[in-house]
């Protein structure tokens, strides 16, 4: 009895112990290959089935285009519906969709779309307009409660309909005939046609969403859809696997079987699967990570349209003078902020909108095409001298300011930076607190709060959406900023049928919001991911959303 | 008996209907709710998507309702994942927590019990000294560095388990193992302390003194007296460990329930936090019950009754 339980025991030291020594034994470990990945991909060319794997990161809320409001959710929709316009992959502007053609009236307030022949959703049925407005009255039809239905009041009669001040028949969607269909505007939309190539006006398949208002989007069987790709399967919080789309129009150009989106939501749990070859694409690198992949180059770096920014609020004092706003954007070196703090080949903001929109010359960026409205390193003399114009020389007098930020290590990273620069260069002292992100959002948007970091990113490829957010009572616009010219500058600008006169009107717009500044542009939000050398043809969008339309896997 | 169980079941109700109660009013008292979002959406609009959750009615209608509803075991819909009900999101992910922590206990027992014998009967001897060393380790130790460990040896290193998708059975076995790091330390001490206790009582050394050999000593006589206290531990473990962990879910990628307990918080997802807190509040009550009567059975003067 003695002699066997000591050896029990000594064999269970060994063990662990063993555990241990397997940790330590670094090289032995390297040295042995992992034959996992050959296998597979050997398998994969027998039954000639080829699949991307993809971190989706998170289980989407929903993949009903009325209902979805989350970049995953998008995403998911992208690559399985198409709208009347879809989303060039080259240039992210808006191309023919299912619509091969359109006419716009000379007002702009009208547009013909005409659809291809023999259009069939997923499940091999035909798809005529009248689908197209059905999904189109399910976003303004209030019993939806889409959270997006605003992006469609400008439909005629839309907004009017969605408060029930309309029916259904006098809003401006018109079914001339099988392949024909007519949207009339309630004023000119430039951006109509990005607003048609997005994720909301999408077709949808009527009797299968009526039968099951809330739970079609659930099931891979009712999930009719007419993108590239449909629902194969869905595993809540686990994966949900595309597979091409035989009835797509467009199905010779989409070259990949299947597509796996899986939801890791941990960065480094994301990372050991990537190494291990488990999947092919990830975007949620932990951000302690970033600057070494990026470094090394196995992290890519794509430019996003969002902008990071501190909002002061200007109904507080001495945020209400926009000498003081404008002093602590100066005293700010926002170069020195990205390449030390952040880390993720960010651009430091020299304006408000951020680099990749058309300007008013169509070969230039907006952003590049006029001078820079800030200076990326800090103007310290400049700074100094509007603070002591505005009565606080040197920072005397200068009350002790809350700063609020989103609980986050980055967010807390940029604050301490900044709050150390505005100490040393303007000689004022703030404090940080930070917030439960919902908590922080709450307490912004009721207006509790001096300075507070927030970022937007806009909703279009369209010069308008960002600027959309300082509008006089916008819900968004937390600094409380309300200045009529610059409201009318915006108003004059959303419906400015010129193209050269529009981007002209938002340079104007910009002037007037960079010399009020109640917000400080920071940098430009950009989006690291890694992707597998053998996987060609994805396009990630500066909008966030990943298509996997032109995608391929290229044979070794 | 009858009457025992009556009168557990009337308690228990009372308890549930305060959790529930406690539940619905303090989520509902922190700052943001389920559509609180980046982008903030026009008032109009928000009132529309408010209406459709009914989160417009008075307070206490909402909670009658929600009463209502929870009488018929509906614990209604989701309000983060739109057309998705909790009794289903709870339905798909709790069996692959319950699966990974029965997997657990398993190993937490069948390691942490032996050792706990072992260093008492060696108690002061260097195997003692040795496993209560691992046991403090094991407690102390928190699980996402274990998790991290086994992570980079297992998955990275020698490429045997997957990490991140999930697989059943295979991927399972790295997330169990991380759970049961502390139960099993904390189980072999529970198990040594009560066991040198109940190797001093009188009953023992009659055993002794009949002249039984050791083992029968050991395994038949004090061994079921030893587990007394376990069966303590054993009841909030179970319940705990079953409905899941939510760092080694995020680490392992594990689709369980364990993420839903802090996700549906950050969410907002009020329906789904009053589902999770009522689900594992009637777990961890049905378990306690279960343990209370297996006392009956391993030691007779324990009286349910009484």
């Amino acid at each position: 009895m003695k002699k066997k339980s000591q050896i029990l025991s000594v064999l269970l030291v060994i063990a662990m112990l063993a555990t241990l020594a397997v940790g330590c034994n670094n090289k032995e470990t390297n040295t042995t290959p992992t034959p996992a990945p050959e296998k597979q991909a050997e398998e994969n060319n027998t039954v000639e089935e080829s699949i991307i794997v993809a971190n989706l990161a998170a289980e989407p809320r929903t993949i009903d285009p009325a209902i979805n409001n989350a970049a995953d959710g998008s995403t998911v929709i992208f690559n399985i519906f198409e709208g009347l316009a879809r989303i060039n992959l080259d240039n992210d502007k808006p191309e023919e969709g299912i619509a091969e053609k359109w006419d716009i009236s000379d007002d702009g307030t009208k547009y013909t779309f005409h659809l291809r022949e023999n259009l069939k959703w997923s499940d091999g049925t035909p798809l005529t307009a009248e689908d197209v407005k059905y999904g189109i009255m399910r976003v303004l039809d209030p019993n939806t409660a889409s959270s997006y239905a605003y992006h469609a009041y400008c439909i005629k009669n839309g907004k009017a309909y969605y408060e029930g001040n309309a029916s259904a028949e006098d809003v401006g969607v018109n079914v001339i005939d099988e392949n024909t269909l007519e949207i009339n505007l309630e004023y000119p939309v430039p951006y109509f046609m990005d607003l048609v190539a997005w994720h909301l006006l999408l077709p949808l398949k009527a009797d299968v969403v009526e039968n099951d208002p809330d739970g079609w989007s659930q099931d891979p069987e009712t999930i009719i859809s007419n993108g590239p790709f449909r629902v194969k399967e869905w595993k809540h919080n686990e994966y949900i696997l595309l597979e091409k789309n035989p009835y797509y129009w467009d199905k010779d150009s989409v070259k990949i079987d299947q597509v796996k989106l899986v939801m890791i939501t941990d960065g480094n749990t994301s990372l050991t699967a990537y190494k291990t070859d488990k999947i092919d694409y990830m975007a949620n690198i932990p951000s302690i990570q970033i600057p070494n992949l990026v470094e090394s180059g196995d992290a890519k770096v794509v430019d996003q349209l969002g902008t990071y920014y501190y909002c002061f609020n200007v109904d507080k004092k001495p945020f209400d003078d926009a000498r003081v706003r404008k002093a602590l954007s100066l005293a700010i070196d926002r170069q020195a902020l990205v390449k030390t703090i952040t880390q993720g080949k960010e651009n430091p903001a020299i304006g408000f909108l951020p680099y990749g929109l058309t300007g008013v010359d169509k070969s230039k960026d907006f952003r590049t095409e006029v001078d820079p409205y800030i200076d990326i390193n800090a103007n310290i003399e400049k700074a100094k001298k509007l603070l002591a114009e505005a009565g606080y020389p040197d920072g005397e007098g200068f009350p002790e300011v809350a700063f609020k930020y989103n609980t986050s290590e980055n967010h807390k990273a940029v604050a301490e930076a900044i709050q150390a620069m505005w100490k040393k260069n303007l000689g004022i002292n703030i404090s940080l607190t930070n917030q439960e992100w919902k908590v922080f959002i709450d307490t912004v948007g009721q207006g509790d709060y001096e300075i507070a970091r927030y970022g937007y990113f806009s909703d279009f490829n369209d010069l308008g959406s960002l600027f959309d957010l300082w509008v006089t009572d916008g819900p968004n616009n937390y600094p409380h900023y309300a200045c009529t010219e610059y409201d009318e500058l915006v108003f004059a600008a959303r419906e400015e049928q010129d193209s050269v006169k529009r981007a002209e009107l938002y340079h104007q717009v910009e002037d007037k919001l960079m010399e009020d500044m109640p917000i400080m542009p920071i940098y430009y939000y950009t989006k690291t991911y890694l992707l597998k050398s053998h996987v060609k043809g994805m396009h990630i969008s500066p909008l966030g959303w990943e298509f996997f339309r032109n995608a391929y896997i290229e044979q070794k | 008996m009858t009457r025992y169980i009556l009168k557990r079941f009337k308690s228990s109700v009372i308890t549930l209907f305060v959790v529930i109660t406690i539940t619905f009013f303090l989520i509902r008292a922190i700052p943001g709710g389920p559509f609180t979002d980046e982008k903030a959406i026009p008032p109009e609009v928000m009132e529309k998507v408010m209406e459709r959750y009914n989160m417009n009615d008075p307070l206490y209608e909402q909670y009658f309702d929600y009463l209502k509803n929870l009488a018929r075991l509906d614990l209604g819909p989701s309000y983060r994942y739109a057309g998705r009900t909790v009794n289903e999101i709870i339905g798909e992910s709790f069996p692959i927590s319950a699966f990974i922590g029965v997997l657990a206990i398993l190993i937490s027992l069948a390691i942490g019990i032996p050792i706990g014998i072992i260093s008492a009967l060696r108690r002061g001897k260097w195997q003692d000294n040795t496993v209560m060393l691992i046991a403090t380790i094991g407690v102390t130790v928190p699980n996402f560095v274990i998790a991290t460990f086994l992570i980079y040896v297992f998955a990275l290193k020698l490429g045997i388990f997957t990490v991140g998708l999930w697989e059943g059975i295979s991927t399972s076995i790295l997330p169990a193992v991380t759970l049961a790091g502390y139960p099993m330390a904390f189980i072999s001490r529970l198990v040594r302390s009560s066991m040198l206790e109940v190797i001093q009582q009188d009953y023992i050394r009659t055993a002794r003194s009949k002249g039984l050999v050791e083992r029968v000593v050991i395994y038949i006589h004090a061994l079921k007296n030893t587990l007394i206290p376990l069966l303590t531990y054993l009841g909030p473990l179970t319940a705990g460990i079953l409905t899941g962990s939510f760092v080694v879910e995020q680490i392992f990628g594990v689709p369980g329930l364990g993420t839903h307990f802090v996700t549906s918080i950050q969410n907002r997802d009020y329906t789904m936090i009053i589902g999770v807190t009522v689900f594992y509040s009637t777990f961890l009550i049905i378990i306690n019950f279960l343990i209370d009567i297996c006392y009956g059975f391993i030691d007779p003067r324990i009286k349910l009754d009484s």
